[in-house]
């Protein structure tokens, strides 16, 4: 491949922004683990804006080539530095998946699915691409044939091709901002959106999931199931909906003033495990959360779980913890335990009026079951 | 003196080779219909006369060509590309591993004659280039009053040229002949004639065979691939006569290592200076095609010398050939300028001022030249009366003056234009304007401009894609 610098940054913004898009949609429910499809667009985006920079040290390694070629078999390998380059920032931003082998899967088709890409089927959508040096729009005055000085005409296209560089740019960041802040920040319940890395959704459910997945479908049809929970000390009262994991391993919400039992957690009441209750505890005058006022909980309250079978499990609380959004402790979270206990996972905020993002877990253990 | 003018066709293009094939492929793609265009050659086939200039030199259908394996000569889009084709039709997965390492781990792939030949058969047919071919050479191009042009053709047979009048014209014919230094050309004229001294695409089995039959002394001028092959088909002949073929080879210039800064090194060494292809690929589309582009005719000029100077790719094979010559002895170099040609008996005696200051007679058999062809436009008849009657001209490389879309310069009459690709281009904007990929490149430039012209329409994404379809299922465009 014969890029120019502004060729390359532009192939690989729209590339990225094309291909790499929606190869990522593509397979992101095909990935192990969990991952939400939002975390992995924003990976995109991060490879994007780091790609950046990385074009720039591929021209300047690109200026030690007498014939200022770059072999695409280059184009390739690159993607090794990349993707282990990109790995802590990915970390550091809350968006690299649980595990490196689903980062690893991820980026690498996605990176082999690009450079594909450029191989041959974007010159069929493109055929000057490749003679443009990357380009994708190059100005061409139509019909003006020999009216503007040569030098001109040029000085016109590097103006567009800069303007348009310049665009991709700003697109992508505000593509790659937008992402992580929607994905980092912890958006209301009843956005389907939601969630952050290590967010409910984690790779104890994988566990738990393999272990039943024989005997699961008959099971499922007669057990119990709860239905409702109160918790009288802080006037909570609510129909519970059952919450499955979506495509990816992330959980769907709860509207806000609704909770909602995890279907891949422990049944309420059983002698061990976890069993997992969501809601949102915003703080909202408007549409408050359910569990908005769980920060004033205290240990020894009664948490009471209603299910189907008409039995009643009754649970007290030993503790409460706040999470900042991206500290969220998925695995210790979901780990399944010796205990029967409950845990209130409530997203939207913390244990104090200002905090707006963040997790608070309630843990309480089994008293009673009737 | 002609027949009367025929209906106005709106573009016609000139030479009917590889220059002429490109341009009418990608017009058809876009949707030009076979009326709207004429061809003008000589030739019936678009590779007839790159094929001739091929066994020529000695190359055969399985030999490799000097091109990438995505500058492919029937298909614009370059994909798949050559080395997919090959690997796809031989079932083997070698090409397209190479043009994977390439050339990092191994030297580029480069396609066979045969594989191009082939795929251009197959698309001269499906483009229609037959019923747009009228065979002939022209040999005037005039300007109309009110625009357009008046084409006089003489056609094969015929005692009256015709007349086309069209709007636009293009201008691909190659070189204007074999390039026959003076000295050689007047050997030629001797007694002995063009036996002794043959220019290598001149057809010259002869050599080959009475070198093979009783060895003898060669001397070789030219350091380009044509002469690395003539080289190596020297020594095999040699390997496979067991005859003692003595080789002289005459370097203008003598390279004795890599040259340049880090950042612009050139490899080289034994007097040859390696590089893949005649231009760096980036001077098609990258960095240097961007650099020729913003400099001025002058600088532009030194600059396609510097990166496109005479230069052979490195094939270990060949080297090693020639080590094992220099060793043994019976290859051997020389530096200097041939002053001249003088017979003795039925042997060529050179006179070459050696790069010392001092004088070499070497006796030979026979005088392979392989230093190229005559790029000076204005020794072609047509071009040179087009530079006479307008405001065109040329270039200091010798290609006609033109713009960024390969418009003749000056040669404008009313809305039309003349425009130029292939060697009659070169000195312009686009460095390897005489390659696979730099006709191509010349030609989408072309098309678009014309485009802009009302004939035919620009390659959107949509048309593009569709295009490509049908050259996938081999249907008519
Ligand atoms: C042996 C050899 C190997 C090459 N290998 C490669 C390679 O591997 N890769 C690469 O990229 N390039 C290669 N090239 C370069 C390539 O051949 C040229 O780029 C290409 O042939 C130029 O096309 P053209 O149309 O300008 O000229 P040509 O293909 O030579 O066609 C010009 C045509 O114009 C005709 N003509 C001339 N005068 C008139 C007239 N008055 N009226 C009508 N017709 C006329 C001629 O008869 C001829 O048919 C090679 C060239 C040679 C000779």
């Amino acid at each position: 491949m014969t890029l120019t610098l502004a060729g390359r940054l532009q192939t690989r913004l729209v590339l990225l922004a094309a291909v790499g898009v929606l190869w990522t949609l593509l397979i992101v429910p095909a990935l192990p683990g969990p991952v939400s499809a939002a975390a992995a667009v924003a990976t995109i985006g991060v490879i994007a804006l780091l790609g950046l920079g990385w074009e720039l040290v591929y021209h300047l390694c690109q200026q030690l080539r007498w014939d200022k070629d770059w072999p695409s078999v280059f184009t390739l390998v690159a993607g090794v530095p990349e993707a282990v380059v990109a790995w802590p920032a990915l970390v550091a931003l809350g968006l690299a998946p649980a595990s490196v082998t689903t980062y690893v899967l991820h980026f690498g088709s996605t990176w082999v699915v690009i450079w594909l890409a450029m191989q041959g089927p974007i010159r069929a959508l493109f055929p000057r691409w490749r003679y443009d040096g990357g380009l994708f729009g190059v100005h061409r005055s139509e019909g003006e044939v020999g009216s503007r000085s040569e030098t001109e005409r040029y000085r016109m296209t590097r103006r567009t091709v800069a303007v348009a560089t310049g665009i991709g740019v700003t697109l992508a960041v505000v593509l790659a901002i937008g992402v992580t802040v929607l994905g980092g920040l912890q958006s209301p319940p009843s956005d389907a959106s939601d969630g952050a890395a290590g967010s409910p959704g984690t790779a104890e459910r994988q566990r738990d999931r393999g272990d039943n997945a024989g005997s699961r479908d008959s099971a499922r049809r007669n057990r119990p199931i709860p239905k409702r929970v109160a918790i009288r000390a802080i006037g909570v009262r609510s129909k519970l909906v059952t919450l499955d994991a979506k495509k990816g391993g992330r959980m769907e919400l709860p509207r806000r003033a609704r909770a909602g039992w995890d279907t891949r957690s422990a049944i309420p009441g059983r002698k061990k495990g976890v069993a997992i209750i969501v809601g949102s505890i915003r703080k909202s005058a408007i549409r408050p959360g359910v569990f908005k006022k769980v920060p004033r909980l205290e240990a020894g309250a009664k948490i009471r779980v209603r299910r189907s079978d008409g039995k009643k499990a009754i649970y007290v609380v030993t503790g409460m913890v706040s999470y900042p959004v991206d500290q969220f402790p998925a695995k210790y979270i979901y780990a399944p335990t010796k205990e029967p206990l409950l845990r209130i996972i409530t997203a939207g905020g913390g244990l104090y009026p200002g905090n707006s993002s963040g997790y608070v877990v309630v843990t309480s253990r089994l008293d009673a079951t009737r | 003196m002609t027949s009367s003018p025929r209906e106005e066709i709106p573009f016609i293009s000139i030479g009917g080779g590889l220059g002429s094939f490109a341009l009418v492929h990608r017009l058809r793609i876009a949707g030009v219909p076979e009326d709207d265009i004429r061809v003008i050659s000589p030739h019936r086939a678009p590779y007839e006369r790159f094929a001739a200039l091929c066994r020529a030199s000695g190359l055969l259908d399985e030999d490799k060509l000097r091109s990438d394996s995505s500058a492919r000569m029937d298909n614009l889009w370059g994909f798949p590309s050559y080395a997919v084709e090959e690997s796809w039709r031989t079932r083997r997965p070698g090409p397209l591993a190479r043009v994977l390492a390439e050339p990092v781990l191994c030297d580029y792939y480069t396609p066979s004659v045969g594989l191009m030949r082939a795929g251009m058969a197959r698309e001269t047919d499906r483009i229609g280039w037959d019923s747009m071919l009228v065979e002939g050479s022209a040999i005037k191009v005039a300007r109309q009053t009110g625009g357009g042009y008046l084409v006089l053709v003489r056609r094969d047979g015929a005692d009256r040229p015709v007349a086309y009048r069209c709007g636009h014209v293009h201008l691909a014919l190659g070189p204007a002949a074999l390039q026959i230094s003076p000295e050689a050309a007047e050997f030629r004229s001797g007694p002995l004639g063009g036996d002794r001294i043959v220019h290598i695409y001149e057809p010259h089995e002869h050599v080959h065979e009475a070198l093979a039959a009783q060895g003898g002394e060669v001397l070789v001028r030219g350091t380009g691939i044509a002469a690395s092959r003539v080289l190596q088909r020297l020594i095999d002949d040699r390997e496979a006569s067991g005859q003692d073929v003595r080789i002289r080879h005459l370097f203008r210039h003598y390279q004795r290592g890599d040259v340049g800064p880090i950042w612009f090194r050139k490899r080289g060494g034994y007097g040859f200076s390696h590089q893949a292809f005649n231009f760096p690929k980036a001077a098609v589309a990258g960095q240097l095609r961007d650099r020729t582009r913003r400099l001025a005719e002058d600088e532009r000029i030194e600059f396609v010398k510097e990166i496109g100077a005479t230069s052979t790719p490195y094939r270990g094979y060949w080297a090693s050939q020639l080590r094992r010559g220099r060793d043994e002895g019976w290859y051997q170099a020389v530096v200097g300028e041939v002053a001249a040609f003088k017979t003795d008996g039925d042997e060529v005696v050179a006179r070459i001022s050696l790069d010392t200051g001092k004088a070499l007679e070497v006796r030979a058999g026979f005088v392979i030249d392989a230093t190229g062809v005559d790029r000076d436009s204005r020794r072609h008849p047509l071009l040179a009366d087009l530079v006479a009657d307008t405001d065109a001209s040329v270039n200091p490389l010798g290609g006609l003056r033109i713009d960024e879309d390969f418009t003749v310069v000056g040669a404008e009459s009313g809305d039309g234009r003349v425009f130029a690709s292939g060697m009659n281009a070169q000195g312009g904007y686009l460095a390897p304007v005489d390659s696979f990929a730099g006709l191509h490149s010349a030609a989408m430039s072309i098309a678009d401009a014309l485009a802009g012209r009302g004939i035919g329409h620009r390659l959107t994404p949509l048309k593009s894609v569709l295009g490509w379809l049908k050259w996938m299922r081999g249907q008519q465009p």
